[in-house]
Order: C-alpha cells, then sequence, then structure tokens
C-alpha cells in the first residue's frame, strides 16, 4: 500500500499520532509532525511511496514540532527532532517541509555508516549507474532532474549509497530538491512532474522538491553497478562540453565529496578505487541542460550499441 | 619516511594515488613523484639524497613524460636536477609522508 492510498484523513492521523512509517529505499522512516504544510506537501509528494509495516523496524524515528514557549504564537517555528535531539536550530514554521528533508539527508548522512556515503546525485541506465558528485551549486540537483525526466532512472539526488562488499549503488529515491532559479527551469522541462509549494527565503534561498517519477520508485529496490562518473558544474558563459578526466584525478575527487571516508579508512580507499577503474570518468562543463543532456546521453546508447569509454 | 603499512597507493594510468592511514589523507602524485615514493618504499626507507638519486637514475628521469608533477608541485626542469627531487621531498615533507632526518 502507498501513502496515496491511505483514506482522507488517515494521512494526518498517523501524522499526529504514532508516526507514519514509509520505505525509502532500504530505509524505514517513522514521521510525527502537527504541522499542517507538512502535511499537505508530505501527501502531495510521497503520495507513491510504499507504507511499512506497523510493527516492522524503524531506521530514523523523526519529528518536526513547534518549537515550546511563547514565541511559538508570535511567529510560528519549526523543530526537527531525531531521537529526542534537536540537530538543528528552528526555522520558520513554512519551512517545515524543507527542514524535513533536511533533516532526513543528515540523518542519512551521519547514520548510514554501513555505506560508503559521496555527496552526489546517482541516476541509472541500462544497468549502469551514473555518478555526479559535486559540492552545492553546481547544478548538480537541477541536472539529475532533467535526466529522471529523459530516460533516465533516479537512485538519489543528493547521496550515492555505495555498498562495499559489491561496489553497487544502493538505490533512495527522494524529492528532488531544487533551488532558486532551477524551480521554475524544471516547472518548463518537464510540465507534467509534481512539485512542492515554493518556500521562500530559506537559508538556501527559495526552495521547492519534485516528486521521483513513478518508475523511479517502483525500481527502488534495483542497485546498479557504477559504470559512469561525471564531475559537473554549471556554467552559464562557456560552452558545454564533457571531457574525460584521469581515473587518479577521478578518485581524489570522489574521496574529496564523500560523508565518511574517514570511516571507513583503508577500506574505503579499496572501494572508490575499484568503483573508479571500472567507471569512465569525466567533466562536464554544461550551460544548459539540453547541451548536457545530449553529451551524458550519447554515454549511454540502447542495449546492443558499442558504449564509449574513456 | 612515514611506516610503509600506514601507506596505501595504487596506480591508475600512471598517476599514484596515495592514502595515508595515520593521517586519513589523500594525495595524487605524477608519474616522477610516484617514481620517487616508490623508490622509498621498494629501497631503505632511510635514504640520502645521494641515494635517492642513484635509485632514480636510470628508471624514473632518462624518458621524461611530461606530466610529473605532485598534486601542488609543478614540472621539474630537469630530472637529474636533485632540486626537483628536493622540490618533491620538500612537498612530501609537507603532507607528511616524509620526515627530515
Amino acid at each position: 500500500m502507498n501513502l496515496g492510498d491511505l483514506p482522507a484523513g488517515e494521512l494526518r492521523s498517523r501524522l499526529t499520532g504514532a508516526g507514519l512509517r514509509l520505505q525509502t529505499g532500504p530505509l524505514v522512516v517513522s514521521i510525527r509532525s502537527p504541522i499542517p504544510a507538512l502535511h499537505e506537501s508530505l501527501g502531495r509528494l510521497y503520495a507513491q511511496y510504499p507504507l511499512a509495516a506497523d510493527n516492522g523496524f524503524v531506521d530514523f524515528e523523526v519529528e518536526v514540532g513547534r518549537p515550546k514557549g511563547v514565541r511559538r504564537w508570535m511567529r510560528p517555528q519549526a523543530v526537527f527532532e531525531f531521537d529526542g535531539h534537536l540537530p538543528f536550530k528552528p526555522l520558520p514554521a513554512d519551512q517545515a517541509f524543507p527542514m524535513l528533508e533536511w533533516g532526513l539527508n543528515w540523518c542519512i548522512s551521519s547514520h548510514c555508516h554501513h555505506y560508503l556515503m559521496i555527496h552526489s546525485a546517482v541516476v541509472e541506465r541500462h544497468g549502469g549507474a551514473m555518478l555526479l558528485p559535486a559540492p552545492p551549486g553546481s547544478g548538480k540537483s537541477t541536472l539529475c532532474a532533467s535526466l529522471v525526466h529523459s530516460g533516465w532512472r533516479l537512485l538519489s539526488d543528493e547521496l550515492a549509497l555505495i555498498d562495499p562488499r559489491g561496489g553497487s549503488v544502493v538505490p533512495v529515491p527522494r524529492p528532488v530538491s531544487l533551488k532558486n532559479a532551477s524551480i521554475a527551469i524544471m516547472q518548463q522541462f518537464a510540465p507534467g512532474a509534481v512539485f512542492s509549494r515554493v518556500v521562500h527565503d530559506t537559508t538556501k534561498g527559495n526552495v521547492a522538491h519534485m516528486q521521483p517519477p513513478a518508475n523511479s520508485l517502483r525500481r527502488a529496490g534495483e542497485t546498479a553497478q557504477p559504470r559512469w562518473l561525471v564531475f559537473p558544474r554549471y556554467d552559464a558563459g562557456a560552452s558545454s562540453r564533457l571531457e574525460p578526466l584521469s581515473r587518479a584525478r577521478a578518485l581524489v575527487q570522489l574521496i574529496d565529496n564523500s560523508f565518511n571516508f574517514q570511516v571507513h579508512g583503508r577500506a574505503g580507499f579499496e572501494t572508490l578505487y575499484r568503483l573508479v577503474q571500472g567507471s569512465a570518468c569525466f567533466s562536464l562543463n554544461f550551460r544548459n541542460l539540453e547541451e548536457a543532456l545530449e553529451l551524458l546521453d550519447a554515454l549511454a546508447p540502447a542495449p546492443g550499441a558499442e558504449l564509449p569509454l574513456q | 619516511m612515514a611506516p610503509a603499512e600506514t601507506i596505501l597507493w595504487r596506480e591508475l594510468d600512471g598517476e599514484l594515488v596515495v592514502y595515508l592511514d595515520e593521517m586519513g589523507s589523500t594525495h595524487l602524485l605524477g608519474s616522477f613523484a610516484g617514481a620517487i615514493l616508490l623508490t622509498f618504499l621498494q629501497s631503505a626507507p632511510s635514504l640520502t639524497l645521494a641515494e635517492l638519486l642513484d635509485h632514480l637514475a636510470p628508471s624514473a628521469y632518462d624518458e621524461p613524460d611530461g606530466d610529473d608533477a605532485t598534486e601542488n608541485g609543478g614540472e621539474p626542469e630537469s630530472r637529474h636536477d636533485p632540486a626537483a627531487i628536493l622540490q618533491v621531498m620538500a612537498e612530501f615533507e609537507r603532507i607528511g609522508l616524509v620526515r627530515r632526518h
């Protein structure tokens, strides 16, 4: 049963009661919140996510609540609570849904150390995963959003979870985070996609989230082996180009973009070495999505055609 | 130099990536710097500069391939030039790969 199949009123009842249990890739999260704006965005963007069993294991129990004290009546705020702790400062209540998304990212990147985690979008086509590691502001999420509406499957727009045992990428497809100008660009690029309402004046500017395509959610249990490593950078003033990158440089950059490389140490080094060794590595400068997609699509031709490698 | 068992290195297309266990740091070495590191690892770890030059003589600097540099260093003008080796050694010292005795 998916969240969208819940009878009217049941979503609110669970969110304000024992908690709404959702399956997101390999993880189960239990969410509680009394804030209506969060209910609305959650119901819209997670409608196609499967509900987890009420009596099963939960990886993260989180709550986006209202802080205590007089202030709550003057300027309503939201606080993110995980395991009884408040890891972040309160935010205005209308930022409750982005706060939930940021908080869940934090939960995963701070606790899922059985994976090697890279700050990277990941998409898949014809069985091969493409990692797009990059720091914030590089256009990674916008590029990822356009790829998943152009025939690629979403594994994650933010976190590549690498299984150290076999080197595969474990999907954790969550709503794609869009900021500022990217929101309108994606609304124009994928007019049929489902978006949250725009939340203004956050620490990241204006933000909205885009629902992953249904196919990506249906296949959230299918891991993929890395085949391409592409380091993207949006540059409106330059021509779009995809250039081979030495594997040694790619390995160093991959490590630089890891959340928990230090936790894995030598084993992590070996895991990422093998990942790079088995991947074609590129740097991508792009000035618009159309040109970027043309360059990336050419890396993954239809089955039967020869795959271009470095 | 740092204990050999704390240095993990892998060669990828002629470049070396080195992981230093004790520091938890990773570094990219060009082929010249890589040759120096391998000389240390395969020979005595407390080589003098003269001994290092002897070890490097035939293998590392007879046929320049044009991409020698540590991640922050430049192309040595001549591989026979001890100054170029000293420059790499200074970089090794900075990243904690070797210590001066």
